[in-house]
């Protein structure tokens, strides 16, 4: 029994050190991004390498946790859901990742009218995964207040979304921006938009699981 | 040969290792909470330890079953009852070996022609159906609280797996100690005064034979555990219903609390000083109290609709095949053990109502009268002497079987040098002295015995208040049981 509770414990660190991840990556995108909007593009390069490194490590720990979970037949009761919960999770990490590596492939120029909103985009951006992170720390610790903070990432999801479109609306009616650096600044509001749109989507799934264990 | 005959006994025990097992941890194992091959050694290893430290303590199962009065028939009805188990367990239910062996004594009762008891028949057919239905209730209700306290104690959901673990193994460990300790009685019981084993010397230390004869119970217990409990353990923990692990808990405990209930003389006591209805003090089949549990814990979910009635069904068919099919299989069986094997399965019992019989009934406080004209009559077989007090009209069912209890015409010889084949922690020295005061004399009906035993002082003052008077009622039928004749 033992050997049950340290092996409990260890996948409880696991999940632990997964969900800091998010936390670092989230810190390192606003930071990267943030450099690169006052085109420090030394720091920010470094910035999109830490992301990266940070969702690749992700990765493989989540195929440890994965894999503990089913060999070791721990939290049987919730280990599909904590499975999901992680998958999901996953896909935010991701697309931090995403997000940076095309900033830093395409580097597309930001207009200065446009970097105050944009900078306003990444921090909610940002909030929104943050609070992500505290829900699902929630569903493991105190089942009670994962719907306060699943809350506060549906706030966040809803201001990224008036952002950017805002933001949007604006590049389209900037007469002095080239019509395909248009598309393109829209489709990188979208990109960071998406992040934000993961991070809802796990915590309607979070939110599921969670009735299930209430009920 | 008595060897040979042991294994009755010990199929018997295989079969209900395999069987009752998942009565314990089959809710575990289903929410895969246990681990199947720990819950097979915790389950193994508990039923040992409660044999050996709590099973000399079966009295009443020796008596239910010695009954039948040749080791004969004890062999061949354990036989029956151990091969209906085991083929009910190949064919996937879930059944119940009290079930079985009272089908099976039922079928001796029937083949030997002896009166059957029916009042304590009915008695175990009420609990069987009582037993269900409070268990059903309880589980409704400490799934309720229980739930409750899991959504709001916000804990860890890590710790509460462990300590849902933790519990799991205790409970289930607790529930296997104290079912080893019940049910030996059932394997061994019959075999106590044919014990084919002699004691055992190892260096100084002395190993009674009655010891081995336990332990070797025990053992064929834990191998069925081991080696046939899988399948049946799947079908409680899978197919009922899917288990959550506080659900699985709380059958466990609801299961541990029923059979206390059932079992249990202080909260008899307690219940009567409430003014509560009290329950009759018999064995119950686990198995049907994990069902009702079962039940109560999907109402409680709201999820009634989500049980698989199907297999419910076949298991409440079960609970009808299984004493059925073990009455008729025990009544055939005799009939070729004793016609085809020539072993005696069966001591015809006689009955004679001299007038110290009638003066004994007397002081019962039935009436006498109708008897008189009988004064002096022997009869061959039970049947006959209950069909002759049944046709003076005057007796009722209960008066009839006292009657005939006095009748009984039995061989009580008193050898002391036998008390060493039983556990003597039953008795205390001054007890023991006067019981070995009565050495070598002879007593024709057993109730002599029980008013030669009462006339020495230990004994007189002990049945003073109501506790002694049981213990003694315990102890006598034990003497009876060990002294008898037949059983030689």
């Amino acid at each position: 029994m033992l050997s049950v509770w340290k092996k409990t414990k260890e996948l409880e660190g696991k999940i632990d050190a997964y969900l800091d991840f998010f936390i670092e990556a989230s810190l390192n995108f606003k930071e990267g991004l943030l450099m690169y909007l006052k085109n420090y593009c030394e720091k920010f390069e470094e910035k999109v390498k830490k992301v990266d490194e940070l969702e690749s490590r992700g990765d493989s720990l989540r195929r440890e946790i994965e894999n503990v979970i089913y060999m070791e037949l721990l939290i049987p009761e919730s280990r599909g859901d904590v499975l999901g919960i992680i998958e999901n999770a996953d896909s935010v990490l991701n697309s931090m990742s995403q997000v940076m590596i095309e900033f830093d492939i395409q580097r597309p120029t930001i207009p200065e009218s446009l970097k105050e909103p944009f900078e306003l985009l990444i921090e909610n951006t940002v909030f929104s995964v943050q609070e992500m992170v505290s829900a699902i720390r929630m569903y493991f610790k105190n089942i009670q207040e994962v719907r306060n903070h699943i809350k506060s990432v549906m706030h966040f999801e809803h201001e990224c979304d008036e952002i950017g479109n805002e933001i949007k609306r604006k590049i389209f009616l900037d007469t002095t921006i080239e019509p395909c650096c248009k598309i393109q600044l829209s489709n990188f509001i979208s990109m960071v938009q998406l992040v934000s749109d993961k991070a809802e989507d796990v915590c309607d799934r979070l939110s599921i699981y969670v009735i299930k264990r209430i009920a | 040969m008595n060897f040979i005959l042991l294994a009755g006994g010990l199929i018997l025990g295989w079969s209900l290792g395999a069987n009752n097992t998942a009565d314990i941890f089959g809710t575990a194992v289903g929410s895969k909470m246990v681990r199947l091959r720990t819950a097979l050694i915790v389950a193994s290893l508990s039923v040992i330890l409660g044999a050996l430290l709590q099973g000399s303590n079966t009295t009443k199962s020796i008596g239910e079953l010695g009954k039948i009065n040749a080791i004969g028939g004890a062999f061949t009805v354990c036989l029956a009852t151990g091969l209906t188990v085991i083929w009910m367990t190949k064919a996937g239910f879930l059944v119940s070996i009290t079930q079985a062996l009272v089908g099976g004594i039922i079928g001796w009762t029937l083949f030997a022609g002896e009166i059957l008891n029916v009042n304590s028949l009915v008695q175990i057919l009420k609990a069987w159906i009582i037993s269900p239905l409070i268990a059903f209730f309880l589980a409704f209700l400490l799934y309720k609280y229980f739930h409750r306290w899991q959504v709001r104690a916000k804990m860890n959901l890590f710790t509460m797996d462990y300590l849902f673990r933790l519990a799991f193994i205790i409970l289930g460990a607790f529930a296997a100690f104290s079912f080893g300790a019940n049910n030996i009685a059932n394997i061994v019981g019959v075999y106590i005064f044919s014990n084919p084993f002699k004691n055992l010397y190892i260096g100084p230390i002395e190993i009674s034979a009655f010891k081995i004869l336990i332990f070797v119970g025990s053992l064929s217990i834990a191998l069925g555990i081991l080696t046939g409990s899988e399948r049946v353990i799947k079908t409680v923990g899978e197919r009922i219903l899917k288990l959550t692990p506080l659900a699985g808990l709380v059958v466990v405990l609801t299961q541990a609390i029923v059979l206390l209930l059932f079992s249990s003389d202080v909260i008899r006591k307690l219940l009567l000083i409430l003014h509560l209805p009290t329950l009759p003090l018999v064995p119950i089949s686990s198995s049907q109290v994990v069902i009702g549990a079962m039940i109560g814990i999907g109402m409680a979910r709201g999820a009634g609709r989500l049980i698989n009635f199907g297999v419910l069904k076949d298991i409440v068919l079960a609970w009808i095949i299984t004493p059925i099919s073990a009455g008729i299989l025990s009544f055939f069986m005799l009939f070729f053990t004793q016609n085809v094997f020539q072993l005696t399965v069966r001591h015809p019992i006689r009955y004679s109502l001299e007038s110290s019989v009638i003066k004994e009934v007397g002081k019962l406080g039935i009436d006498t009268l109708p008897l008189k004209p009988l004064k002096g009559k022997i009869f061959q077989n039970t049947t006959n002497a209950r069909n002759t007090l049944l046709s003076l009209g005057s007796y009722d069912k209960n008066q009839i079987y006292t009657i005939l209890d006095h009748m009984r015409i039995d061989s009580i010889v008193v050898d002391s040098s036998k008390l060493q084949e039983i556990n003597i922690k039953w008795f205390t020295s001054e007890e023991l002295s006067e019981i070995k005061k009565l050495h070598g004399k002879v007593y024709i009906h057993a109730w002599e015995f029980k008013n030669e035993l009462l006339k020495s002082n230990v004994f007189s003052e002990k049945v003073k208040n109501p506790d002694g008077e049981k213990e003694f009622r315990k102890q006598y039928d034990l003497l009876v049981l060990l002294f008898r004749k037949p059983y030689k």
